[in-house]
C-alpha cells in the first residue's frame, strides 16, 4: 500500500478537530470511536449559555447556521445534538480524510515527519504527518494531558416533570431538557459511575426524577489550553471550551494561524 | 510460536516468544449481542473468562446501536433472564420505562461481574499467537499499551470474524458479483417531553465496513439526510440527544466453517437428522432494493415467488460455529458459516444471543475435558442448551407465513397433490405454490404438474393463468413465455399477497423469468423497458416501506430487464454484443439514471447506474 503523507494529522473527530480540519489542506483526522463531536454531544456535557463571537468566517458561518435552525439562542444556549448534523454538512461539502474506529498505536519522529501507526479493521496502517494536532481529552501518545488538571463527570438526561431542583441538575432552555451531572474521580470507570448513579435512587425518587438516558462517555471540565507536546505536536483539548461553537471556532482559528 | 497480524490488509507472520501478561480459560472478543451472553454464560460455567470490547459497553445493537425491541428471533435462552432483570429495574423508580439501553447495559455488566468475568473495554485485538493452526493467545491494545494474553479458547463475537480473519480463516463476504453486503443503519436517540426515549432506524446506505474512510463517508451522508439535518428544529416534539455510537451493520464476514449452511441446505434439509444447538426464526431479511444483482436462489425466492416475508426456523449446528482449519477458536454472532442468503435470516437479536450461549457451553465442555472444540460431544451440552430454552423443539416450525403485527405466523400450505398447487396458484397467494413447483424433484409428479400448468395457461381465471406462467417459468419451462411476455409488456403491476412486504409486482417477476428462460424474442421488449418506454404513473398502487414512489417501482423493472438481457446475452453469445452496446449506450447518457430509495427512507435517493455498469462488466467478461 502506498504510504500516506499529510501536512497535519488531527486526533479526535471533536468540534475543535473538525473545525481545524475543515480549514486545512492535506489533513487526516483519526478517531478511536465512530462519532463526531462526542465530547459535547454524546457526553451530554452541560454548557452554560455563553455568547460566542467567532472571528473566523467559517466560525461565523457555523454559528449562523446553528442559529437559523433554532439550535443556538440569543443568550448563547445550545441544543447540541443536531449540531453534529450541521457539522456533517460541512464535511460533506469539503471532503476530509477521516478514519473512524481507528486507534493510534504508536508515534515516532522519522525524517521530519511524525510516523503514526494506527490500527483499524484492515489492520495496521502507517501515516506520516508533519504536524499533529491532538484534540482529545486524555491525550494520545503523550503524558501532557495526564498531568493537566481536569474534573470528570457522568451526565444523565433526566425526566423532571415537576421541575424539581437538586444539586447537580441543570436545565437547557434551548432543548428543554434536564441533565443531572455526577462528579466522579478521574479513575472511576463507567460501570462504577453508573452504579453511583443507581445509588441516587432514593434521592431521585423524592424529587420525582427519573433517568431517561445516561451519556456514552464521561464529560470533562478543564481550563482551555494549548500545550506543545513536542515541536509540531500540539495538544488542544476540545472539551476544555465552554461550548461546541467556541471549540469549533478555536479549531478554525488554529488552522488559520498555522497557515499564516 | 508465531504472531499473526494484519498490516495494510496483508497478513504478516513473525516467529515470537511472547511473555504473557495474563492467562485465561476463555477470551470472548466482542461483547455485542452474542458476545455479552457468551461472557456471562462462560462465567457462570466457572471459567476464568475475559471479555474484550472495542467500545464502552456490552450489548451491541440493542445498547450502543440504540435498536431496542426485537425483530422476530426464536424464543428462549439466557437473554430472557436478562430481559426480565432489565424489566424489573425499569419497574422501579430510578429509570424511565423507556430506558432499555441503560438497563440492558447495566444488567449485562452486573451479571458479568457477578460471575467473575473480567472485562476490558476500549480494547482491541491487534494480533493472534498461534502454533500452526492452534490459537494460543491474543495481543491486545488498550490505553496506549499492549497486553499479551494467553488463552485456551477464544470466542470471536466481533461480528466481523476479526480474530478469525487475523488467524487466517477463510471467509465469504457479501453477495457474489460485487461482494456488497446489506445496507447499514444509522440510528439517533431522541427524547419526548415525557422523558420517553426513542430511536430512529433508517437504512443509511451501503458500506465497505473494513475501510474506515468508507465508514466515515456513510456516517457523513447519513447525517445529511433531511430527517436529521433539518431547516428548523424549534417545533420538534421530540428532541435529538445523540447519535448512536455503533453503526448498524447487518452483514459481516461469514467464516468458512466445518460446514457451510446454505439456502439450498435450509430449504431441503431433513430436520430430524440434525443435532441443532438452537433454531433461528426470521425471514430472509435482506434490506437491499437491488436484488436484481443477487444470486438466482434468492431471486427465485424473493422475486419469482414473492416470499420475502416468509418466516423460517433454521437449525444451527456446531460445525457452523467452528472455523474450518483453526483450533481453539469459534465464532458467535452474525459471522457464522452460512451463505449470504441465510445470513439475512439468522441475525435477529434473539437468535444471535443463542449463538453466544451455545458457543460458551461448547467452550466450557472443551476446556473442562481438555479436548478440542470439534471433539465436544453434542450429548454433553444438549441438556444445558435445553435448560435455558436456548434449544427448544417448539421453535422448530419450518416455514411460516407472516401475519401483520404478530410474532407467530400461519403454517404454510402443504401440497398433498398437484391439484393443491393449482388451487393456490388460483389465489392471491401463489408464492408458496410457485416455490413448491420449483422444488419438485419427483419425476412423475413433476411431469404431471407441468402438463397441468400448461393447460392452466388457458384458464378463465386470470390469477391461475399468470401464476401458472410464473410456476412454469421458475421450473425452466419455455411454455410460460407468451404469458410472461404479456405480463412484462402491460406491465402487470399487481402485487400478490404471498407474504408481507417487499413483494415484487408480477410484471417484474415475469421479466426476471424471461431472463432465466433466455427468451431471445423478448430482447426488444426488454430494451424498451430499460429505456423506460411506457412506464408511467401507477394508479392505485400501495406505496410504503419498500416502494416509496412510482420511480422506485419502475426502477425495479429497469433493473430486472437489464438483468434479463444480460442473462440472455450469456446464453446466446451472438446476441451479446448488440445487447451490451444498447445497454452501455443508454448508461452513457448523462441524463439516464436508475434511482431507488433505501428501504423506509424516501430521502435516500441514489443512483444505481454505476452499479449497473459494474454488473454489465462482470456479466460480460
Amino acid at each position: 500500500m502506498a504510504q500516506k503523507y499529510y501536512d497535519t494529522a488531527v486526533f479526535g473527530t471533536t468540534f475543535l478537530g473538525l473545525g481545524a480540519a475543515l480549514q486545512m489542506e492535506n489533513v487526516v483526522v483519526i478517531e478511536k470511536g465512530g462519532l463526531f463531536g462526542a465530547e459535547f454531544v454524546n457526553s451530554y456535557k452541560v454548557c452554560a449559555p455563553k455568547i460566542v463571537e467567532p472571528k473566523t468566517e467559517l466560525g461565523k458561518a457555523f454559528l449562523e447556521n446553528l442559529q437559523i435552525r433554532g439550535l443556538v439562542s440569543d443568550t448563547g444556549e445550545i441544543y447540541p445534538a443536531p449540531a453534529v448534523y450541521v457539522l456533517s454538512s460541512y464535511l460533506k461539502e469539503k471532503s476530509v480524510d477521516i478514519l473512524l474506529m481507528t486507534e493510534v498505536t504508536g508515534i515516532k519522529k522519522v525524517d521530519g515527519y511524525y510516523e503514526i501507526v494506527v490500527y483499524h479493521s484492515n489492520g495496521f496502517e502507517t501515516i506520516y504527518a508533519k504536524r499533529i494536532l491532538d484534540t482529545t481529552t486524555l491525550g494520545i501518545g503523550h503524558d501532557v494531558a495526564g498531568k493537566y488538571e481536569k474534573q470528570k463527570q457522568l451526565n444523565a438526561i433526566v425526566y423532571n416533570p415537576d421541575g424539581s431542583e437538586l444539586e447537580g441538575i441543570s436545565f437547557n432552555e434551548q432543548n428543554g431538557l434536564y441533565t443531572y451531572t455526577l462528579p466522579v474521580d478521574l479513575e472511576t470507570t463507567r460501570y462504577d459511575a453508573e452504579e453511583m448513579l443507581c445509588g441516587m435512587e432514593n434521592v431521585f425518587a423524592e424529587k420525582n426524577l427519573q433517568i431517561s438516558s445516561i451519556a456514552s462517555d464521561f464529560s470533562y471540565t478543564m481550563k482551555p489550553s494549548r500545550k506543545d507536546v513536542e515541536e509540531q505536536f500540539i495538544w488542544i483539548p476540545s472539551t476544555a471550551y465552554t461550548n461546541l461553537v467556541e471549540a469549533f471556532e478555536m479549531g478554525v482559528r488554529f488552522a488559520e494561524e498555522e497557515r499564516a | 510460536m508465531i504472531l499473526r497480524e494484519m498490516i495494510d490488509g496483508v497478513t504478516k507472520i513473525s516467529a515470537v516468544e511472547p511473555v504473557f501478561d495474563e492467562s485465561y480459560d476463555l477470551v470472548v472478543v466482542g461483547l455485542g449481542t452474542a458476545g455479552a451472553i457468551s461472557l456471562i454464560t462462560a462465567g457462570r460455567e466457572g471459567l476464568k473468562v475475559l471479555g474484550v470490547e472495542q467500545l464502552y459497553g456490552m450489548g451491541g445493537t440493542a445498547t450502543l446501536g440504540a435498536i431496542s425491541g426485537y425483530y422476530f428471533g426464536a424464543q428462549g435462552g439466557l437473554y430472557k433472564e436478562m430481559d426480565e432483570k432489565e424489566r424489573q429495574i425499569r419497574e422501579g423508580n430510578l429509570f424511565h420505562k423507556s430506558s432499555r439501553r441503560e438497563t440492558a447495559l447495566l444488567v449485562r455488566d452486573r451479571e458479568a461481574r457477578a460471575c467473575g468475568a473480567q472485562i476490558k473495554y476500549n480494547c482491541i485485538v491487534t494480533g493472534v499467537y498461534m502454533d500452526e493452526n492452534k490459537l494460543l493467545g491474543l495481543r491486545l491494545f488498550q490505553n496506549g499499551s499492549e497486553i499479551h494474553v494467553k488463552t485456551k479458547k477464544v470466542i470471536d463475537a466481533t461480528g466481523e470474524a476479526t480474530v478469525c480473519f487475523i488467524a487466517g480463516c477463510e471467509y465469504d463476504f457479501g453477495r457474489g458479483f460485487d461482494s456488497q453486503a446489506q445496507p447499514v443503519t444509522s440510528s439517533s436517540l431522541l427524547i419526548d417531553k415525557n422523558g420517553k426515549i426513542t430511536s430512529t432506524n433508517k437504512d443509511a446506505g451501503f458500506i465497505h465496513q473494513h475501510d474506515p474512510r468508507d465508514v466515515s463517508r456513510v456516517i457523513i451522508e447519513s447525517n445529511n439526510f433531511p430527517m436529521y439535518l433539518k431547516e428548523d428544529y424549534t417545533e420538534d416534539e421530540t428532541k435529538f440527544i445523540a447519535v448512536a455510537p455503533l453503526l448498524g451493520v447487518r452483514e459481516g464476514r461469514l467464516i468458512k466453517g466445518k460446514k457451510k449452511l446454505t439456502m439450498k441446505n435450509v430449504v431441503s434439509m431433513k430436520r430430524n437428522e440434525i443435532e441443532p444447538l438452537f433454531y433461528t426464526y426470521c425471514n430472509l431479511d435482506n434490506h437491499g432494493k437491488d436484488i436484481a444483482f443477487e444470486n438466482e436462489d434468492l431471486c427465485d425466492w424473493m422475486v419469482a415467488s414473492g416470499l420475502w416475508g416468509v418466516l423460517m426456523s433454521v437449525p444451527v449446528t456446531m460445525e457452523v460455529l467452528l472455523p474450518e482449519n483453526l483450533e481453539n477458536i469459534m465464532v458467535a454472532g452474525r459471522c457464522l458459516s452460512v451463505d449470504h442468503n441465510v445470513a439475512a435470516g439468522i441475525r435477529a437479536q434473539r437468535d444471535m444471543t443463542k449463538s453466544g450461549e451455545a458457543a460458551a457451553y461448547i467452550c466450557s465442555e472443551a476446556i473442562k475435558k481438555n479436548i478440542s472444540l470439534s471433539e465436544v460431544e453434542y450429548d454433553n451440552i444438549v441438556d444445558k442448551l435445553k435448560a435455558t430454552g436456548c434449544l427448544d423443539e417448539a421453535n422448530n416450525v419450518g416455514f411460516m407465513e407472516r401475519i401483520a403485527g404478530q410474532y407467530s405466523g400461519y403454517e404454510l400450505p402443504k401440497f398433498e397433490s398437484n391439484a393443491d398447487i393449482l388451487m393456490w396458484l388460483s389465489s392471491e397467494k401463489p408464492g408458496w405454490a410457485i416455490w413448491a413447483a420449483r422444488s419438485m424433484d419427483e419425476k412423475n409428479q413433476r411431469e404431471e404438474l407441468v402438463e397441468l400448468l400448461k393447460a392452466a395457461l388457458y384458464s378463465s381465471n386470470e390469477n391461475l393463468v399468470r401464476h401458472s406462467a410464473l410456476a412454469l417459468g421458475i421450473m425452466g419451462e419455455r411454455s410460460a413465455i407468451p404469458v410472461l411476455r404479456k405480463m412484462a409488456m402491460e406491465p402487470d403491476n399487481y402485487v400478490p399477497k404471498s407474504s408481507l412486504k417487499y413483494i415484487y409486482t408480477r410484471g417484474v417477476s415475469a421479466i426476471y423469468l424471461l431472463g432465466k428462460l433466455g427468451d431471445v424474442d423478448s430482447i426488444e421488449m426488454l430494451l424498451d423497458i430499460v429505456e423506460r418506454k411506457g412506464l408511467t404513473e401507477i394508479p392505485d398502487f400501495t406505496f410504503g416501506e419498500f416502494y416509496n414512489e412510482s420511480t422506485d417501482v419502475y426502477s425495479q423493472y429497469v433493473l430486472f430487464a437489464s438483468r434479463a438481457l444480460l442473462e440472455i446475452a450469456k446464453k446466446y453469445p451472438e446476441q451479446k454484443q448488440a445487447i451490451v452496446e444498447k445497454l452501455v449506450g443508454l448508461l452513457d447518457n448523462p441524463e439516464y439514471h436508475i434511482m431507488i430509495t433505501l428501504r423506509d427512507n424516501s430521502a435516500s435517493l441514489h443512483d444505481l447506474k454505476p452499479k449497473m455498469i459494474e454488473y454489465i462488466n462482470s456479466m460480460t467478461k
